[in-house]
């Protein structure tokens, strides 16, 4: 009896130590490193390449300059390549002024923006702006603008002028 | 009668003994090593002085992504070294920042993300392949008259086994 019993004890220690077994691990950490990069834009420019002309005007008789017009206004901004932009006109006067109290009335502005001088425009209305981006290639945006003027048929002779203001801005994206 | 049995008994439990201690071999299991890998960058593209720039960690193409393989089914502890800034090779410093949300986590690359803050450890549990896909965003702020060019900084991971 004690002999059985010693013996099943000894099978139970001999099962036990048959079980144990060693975890080695190869490497208990690792690292690696991540790069972060940006790169920061230069500031956005602004240039008036050309004043919105009528010329000689009538009167009595508008006159009107497309954006797409020789005498049509146009501005020119320069930034990051490709950044995307808000236009918006800040001025758009009533009234042209000879200097001397006599007004020149001018509205109906119209809009549009190009990469380049001479490129096709893609029209907007000034009063809403416009979101675009500058050309991936130059950094560069074209703004034109044209406007009617309506001299009245008694208006004086003279020379009027006024002050249309055109803003852009990053958006970030 | 009784010394006989107890001799016998003394020499059973020896015998058992030598048999468990000797020429058999214990087994063991080596356990997979770690691997920490980056996959993607933390990319901010072009910024614009005086907005802030933020790629989250779900923008596949900016986002910085990390793969971590190791042992099936283990805890490990995640840890990054964030800098504060970017850094212009004329010495200007671009402010770099961390958010709760800036860090995710999944067992699979193409998985929903769990966020996480990058600025804590992070304990969680390889996959059942033994994998574990790490993503992290930040946000960059440029100051209104921040020297115009590229900077950049390192950003260490680093994963460890928890016992």
């Amino acid at each position: 009896m004690r002999i059985t019993k010693l013996l099943s004890t000894c099978g139970a220690v001999a099962a036990a130590a048959a079980l144990s077994v060693t975890t080695a691990r190869a490497q208990t950490s690792a690292s690696s490193n991540v790069t972060a990069t940006a790169t920061v834009a230069g500031a956005l420019t602004a240039a008036t390449v050309q004043g919105l002309g009528f010329g000689t005007v009538i009167p009595n008789f508008n006159r009107t300059v497309l954006p797409t017009d020789p005498t049509a206004g146009i501005v020119e901004f320069s930034g990051a390549l490709g950044s995307e932009v808000n236009v918006s006109f800040t001025s758009l006067p009533a009234n042209l002024s000879d200097g001397a109290s006599h007004t020149l009335p001018i509205g109906s502005y119209s809009a549009g923006f190009a990469a380049t001088q001479a490129g096709s425009q893609t029209g907007f209305t000034p009063a809403s702006g416009a979101t675009t981006r500058l050309d991936a290639g130059s950094g560069n945006l074209y703004v034109f603008v044209g406007g009617t003027v309506s001299p009245a048929a008694a208006q004086v002779a003279g020379t009027y002028t006024g002050t249309i203001t055109i803003q852009a801005a990053y958006t970030g994206n | 009668m009784n010394g006989t049995h107890g001799r016998l008994a003394w020499l059973a439990v020896a015998a058992m003994v030598a048999a468990a201690s000797a020429g058999r071999a214990v087994p063991a299991v080596a356990q997979q090593g770690l691997t920490v890998a980056v996959q993607h960058n933390l990319t901010f593209g072009l910024v614009i002085p005086g907005l802030p720039t933020t790629i989250s960690t779900t923008d596949a193409l900016d986002a910085a992504q990390v793969e971590v393989r190791g042992q099936s089914g283990a805890q490990v502890q995640v840890s990054f070294v964030l800098p504060a800034a970017l850094a212009h090779p004329r010495g200007a410093s671009l402010p770099l920042l961390f958010g709760p949300s800036d860090g995710g986590y999944a067992a699979a690359s193409n998985t929903v993300l769990t966020a996480f803050d990058p600025r804590a450890p992070l304990v969680t549990t390889l996959s059942g392949t033994g994998l574990l896909y790490l993503v992290l965003g930040g946000t960059v702020q440029p100051g209104a008259r921040q020297t115009v060019g590229s900077y950049s900084a390192t950003i260490t991971v680093t994963v460890a086994y928890l016992d």
